[in-house]
């Protein structure tokens, strides 16, 4: 597996313009948002690296459908590659494209917008970012195993725009209806978003969110599983 | 690669077939694509599987290598069941269509390819010389003309050193020189006692390069056995020249000969040995300028088959 992982991580280090249009708009955004209060800093910060961390993972998931459509997994499936091993490695490439939008949004977060967090809680909020990331980006996985081409980038946007607008990624919840807030508090983008901004405001990570996150990084990997073994019929 | 699925792989290897395809059956919708394929394939022997347009080969072919399972019948390759050969490097394949991934050179997805199979792959360089892409290994895959890309495509079914090679349609791309070499490149690999298994929609191209010949049609197996038996069935090849004064009931007597015609100013002779009509021709002195000799119509030759079938001779 190591050299499947190697090798798509070297055709990803190659999509040089894929790579930087996915990390235009969340530094676009980050520089937008104006200062304020720490509590403001903190939100502008992890929903920011959030986002670009939500859009990489969920693009890794669509490029696997477009991949299917070129072969690519029907090649993979004819060598001895285990089908868990080819898995793994796709969801660890989510996981590796997901640093480059947490660490720059970090960065000028640091250094430009001097947001005031200890050593400590950098630490603790980019392993939030990181690893709050998963379930999504094993819905991601599910996206591109299940959908064709075209489907999954219509559902990829959705899942993208849909869930971060849902989840108050950056407009708070207090504007939606009461409905759409309790319903709210169920999305993972949500619970991504409330996870992060705890820890990143030095709290403890908060209960709800914490098992929102990993009901959904439980429901999710069953889901990649699944779409992984359907896929394979039809590959 | 599991250490268990290697070690089974060893313990059901002896003496089992390389394929083993039973009463296959598979239907697409209303498509009924296979109906009832069987076939068994030696350790060893190189098989190609004839057949036009439709008949049901990739289908089969696809069975075969474990993309997915037929709706009844059994396939078996050394004895397992087929993802499980292929997980145990038993196999290399080359499908009939499929472009390659962008972003990677010819040398990386080679070496690539080559890697999952472990200690069995022969050097990567040596692989990109059989398929006559070492030219090529710093380009792009993705950047490469049909006929090259096809060439990756072989090298990536031998990459492996797998015993058995499964090849759709192998040369379709190709022009004549590459269609060539990439035949001696596959006997040469056979000749290393590895199996070898072909479709084709030329019978000129399954004789030339196959010890057996199975013809599908229909999504049927209507002939399988040797070139020789399966031309004679097919109506063989045709031996054509200028028409001059050659009598008609001494050409019929030549060996070989099934039927003579004349057409055009051209006499044309039906042979199952076009060789030995061409020796005997030479031999009796008849004139035979503007000589042509070529494979029956492919056609004609299923029609011959398919009839023959019907009436409960071959297949
Ligand atoms: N995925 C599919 N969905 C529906 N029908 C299919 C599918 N694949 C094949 N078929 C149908 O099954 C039949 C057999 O197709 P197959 O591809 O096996 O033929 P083939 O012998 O390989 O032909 P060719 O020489 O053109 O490659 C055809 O009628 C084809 O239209
Ligand atoms: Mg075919």
């Amino acid at each position: 597996m190591p050299a499947y992982l190697r090798l798509e991580l070297r055709r990803l280090a190659r999509d040089g313009g894929y790579l930087m249009a996915s990390l235009v708009v969340p530094v676009a955004i980050y520089l937008f948002l104006g200062q304020g209060s720490h509590g403001d800093l903190v939100q502008n910060l992890v929903g920011t690296a959030g986002f670009g961390a939500l859009g990489v993972v969920v693009t890794n998931g669509t490029s696997i459908a477009e991949d299917r459509s070129r072969g690519w997994l029907r090649l993979l499936r004819l060598t001895p590659l285990s089908p868990l091993d080819v898995v793994v490695a796709r969801g660890l490439c989510a996981m590796v494209l997901a640093v480059l939008p947490i660490a720059l949004i970090s960065l000028l977060g640091a250094f430009y917008k001097h947001v005031p967090l200890g050593a400590g809680e950098w630490v603790a909020t980019l392993l939030a970012l990181w690893f709050g990331i998963a379930p999504l980006a094993l819905l991601g996985l599910s996206v591109g195993y299940l959908c064709e081409a075209r489907m999954a980038q219509v559902v990829g946007t959705l899942v993208y725009v849909g869930l971060s607008l849902l989840g108050g990624l950056f407009v708070g919840l207090d504007s939606f209806p009461g409905w759409l807030r309790a319903l709210a508090k169920f999305n993972p983008v949500y619970g991504y978003g409330e996870f992060t901004r705890k820890v990143g405001e030095g709290g403890a990570p908060p209960a709800l969110s914490t098992f929102v996150l990993l009901a959904w990084t439980a429901a999710f990997a069953a889901l990649a599983a699944f779409a992984y073994r359907r896929s394979g019929r039809y590959s | 690669m599991t250490k268990s699925a290697v070690s089974e792989a060893v313990a059901t290897d002896a003496g089992a077939p390389a394929v083993s395809c039973e009463d296959l059956v598979k239907s697409f919708g209303r498509v009924e694509a296979v109906r009832g394929v069987r076939f068994a394939v030696r350790p060893g022997e190189t098989v190609a599987v004839l057949g036009p347009n439709g008949a049901g080969k990739s289908t089969t072919v696809h069975m075969m290598l474990g993309l997915f399972p037929p709706d009844a019948g059994s396939i078996e390759l050394f004895g397992m069941a087929p993802e499980k050969a292929v997980r145990a490097g038993r196999v290399g394949a080359m499908l009939q269509e499929g472009q390659l991934v962008p972003r990677v050179t010819v040398g990386e997805l080679v070496g690539f390819v080559a890697g999952t199979y472990g200690s069995q792959a022969p050097a990567v360089p040596h692989t990109l010389e059989l398929a006559q892409i070492a030219d090529l290994a710093g380009r792009r895959v993705d950047k490469l003309s049909g006929g090259q890309m096809q060439r990756v495509r072989f090298a990536l079914a031998l990459a492996g050193g797998a015993r058995l090679v499964v090849l759709d349609e192998p040369t379709a791309a190709l022009d004549v020189e590459s269609r060539r070499q990439l035949w001696k490149a596959m006997r040469d690999y056979a000749a290393k006692g590895n199996t070898v298994v072909f479709t084709t929609h030329y019978l000129e191209e399954a004789d030339d390069n196959a010890d057996r010949i199975i013809v599908i049609a229909k999504g049927q197996v209507i002939a399988d056995g040797p070139a020789e038996e399966i031309k004679k069935a097919a109506g063989g090849r045709t031996v054509a020249f200028r028409h001059e004064d050659q009598d008609p009931d001494e050409l019929a007597a030549l060996p070989g000969v099934n039927e003579v015609k004349v057409l055009h100013g051209r006499v044309v002779l039906t042979t199952t040995d076009s060789d030995a009509t061409v020796a005997a021709l030479a031999g009796a002195g008849l004139p035979m300028r503007d000589l042509e000799v070529a494979g029956a119509d492919l056609e004609d030759a299923f029609v011959a088959l398919t009839s023959a079938s019907a009436e409960g001779g071959a297949g």
